[in-house]
């Protein structure tokens, strides 16, 4: 925001329009990218280091459904992971309105209240946990995304916020 | 004189948003630590069940001075827990014994076939006559090429002290209801009719012996007759009978069953609990009762005197 705003330089208006849906995509894949290397890379060591190695998804799910403990221990580890990429793009939002990735595909997120809050932040990335009932955001999020008139998922629409991207108009 | 303006330099957020990123990652690098020590400690179990079969095995745990006795129903009790345990797939015996009691043989064999698990036998020193039968139940046997395998015989000898109590004018005066009550005393000599009975006994079980090898081993009852004259082989020997599956060790053995389970094996070593009163026990009370029992049992009479292994 604050950049922007220093680049409305006179002669040259701003304005938000929604983002456009690639590169939505592709800031979270940018993202998940960078938290694979960073925030999540601690938590694929430990998996790594406790689980043998499969030589197949069926190994690998033989192994799971004949070892109750172990799936149990990797259900906890999958939420506090996701708790870790929760903090992450909600501290992220609610700091900078933008993520890593979304600021290398110049896309911020405005918040349609005075100023972004930190539960706005949290509530439209509750789609990362795993968890019931917000994993069904999975699925409803991005037919929101294609069919809301300011293509907002419904995380985006409940906290009030919207990703954007900004048009400098001469 | 130009009015002079104030600047303000704003923070980087590309700084901010990398102190972040650290701060998320020292701390995921902290929870997922503690999270592998909990795996380490309460989590991280083998796949693979390993088994001691060692010493003479006997249906009951009995003491003795001189060799080392695994009572059936303790390996019974691994194999079962194996079997019951999820997280094994597979179970290996570690086989380093001469054998034992027919029926403490079929016992565990009994338990193999239960288990329904994969399993394999790992000779080592020596896993002959009921050893054998036991890893003759397994689904692959492995011995080195310097093992002793085999022996498929039956024996029921003891030592008669029907001399011994003469020279020191002791007499035995039978009492039986049962004209066979007390066949196999070593307390005076056995009759003929009695060695015939008896060697028949002996046949039957051999013949069992015999019909469970050529079975488990898939071999011709014949052929397995013809070796079943009590000799043992070498590994080797025994490799090229039919008797052995692999050459090779405990490497070997496990390469077989992860390649039957189709994943990496990591052990779950079964091992008598031995508690620091247990040793006491067995330094104190437990040489101390074989020394007693030894001289006794020389003395006294047994009920059962005929003691059939194999």
């Amino acid at each position: 925001m604050v950049a922007h705003q220093r680049l409305n330089l006179p002669g040259q208006r701003m304005f938000a329009g929604p983002a456009l849906l690639w590169k939505r995509m592709a800031a979270l894949l940018l993202d998940v990218l960078l938290l694979n290397f960073t925030v999540l890379y601690p938590f694929r060591n430990a998996i790594q280091r406790t689980l043998p190695a499969f030589d197949s998804m069926g190994a690998a799910f033989a192994y799971l459904t004949t070892h109750p403990s172990m799936q149990e221990a990797l259900v906890l580890l999958t939420f506090v992971m996701s708790l870790f990429v929760l903090a992450y793009f909600t501290l992220m939002d609610y700091q900078f309105s933008t993520t890593p990735g979304k600021s290398l595909l110049r896309i911020a997120v405005l918040s349609e209240t005075k100023k972004m809050t930190l539960w706005q932040s949290l509530l439209r990335n509750l789609y990362v946990l795993p968890v019931f009932p917000f994993f069904l955001l999975w699925i409803i999020d991005p037919a929101c995304l294609l069919f809301s008139p300011h293509r907002q998922r419904l995380s985006e629409m409940l906290s009030k916020t919207r990703t954007v991207e900004f048009h400098a108009l001469q | 004189m130009p009015s002079s303006k104030k600047i303000v330099t704003e923070r980087s957020p590309l700084r901010s948003m990398l102190w972040i990123i650290v701060f998320l990652t020292l701390g995921s690098m902290l929870v997922a630590n503690s999270f592998s020590f909990l795996q380490k400690s309460e989590l991280k179990e083998g796949n693979i069940a390993v088994i001691p079969v060692k010493g003479v095995i006997l249906t009951d745990d009995a003491n003795s001075f001189s060799m080392e006795i695994t009572p059936s129903s303790e390996i019974v009790s691994f194999i079962e827990d194996a079997a019951a345990d999820d997280s094994i797939r597979a179970i290996l015996l570690e086989v380093n014994s001469p054998g034992g009691s027919a029926v403490a043989a079929e016992e565990v064999a009994f338990a193999i076939e239960q288990a329904g698990k994969p399993t394999a036998a790992w000779i080592r020193d020596i896993g002959t006559s009921g050893a054998y039968w036991i890893a003759s139940s397994t689904d692959h046997i492995v011995a080195s090429r310097m093992s002793i395998v085999g022996s498929i015989g039956v024996t029921a000898s003891y030592l008669q002290f029907s001399g011994l109590l003469s020279d020191y004018n002791i007499s035995y005066q039978r009492l039986v209801a049962g004209k066979y009550k007390d066949i196999g005393s070593p307390l005076r000599d056995m009759t003929r009719e009695e060695r015939i009975l008896l060697q028949r006994q002996l046949d039957l079980v051999h013949g069992f012996f015999i019909d469970t090898i050529a079975e488990n081993r898939n071999l011709s009852r014949v052929s397995v007759a013809k070796m079943a004259t009590g000799m043992f082989f070498v590994g080797s020997d025994a490799h090229a009978k039919g008797l052995v599956d692999e050459l090779g060790g405990k490497a070997a053995a496990l390469a077989y069953l992860e390649s039957e389970i189709g994943m990496n094996g990591t052990l779950h070593e079964y091992a008598r609990e031995t508690s620091f009163l247990d040793l006491l026990s067995s330094v104190f009370s437990g040489q101390s009762f074989s020394v007693g029992q030894g001289i006794g049992s020389a003395l006294v009479d047994r009920r059962s005197s005929v003691d059939v292994r194999i």
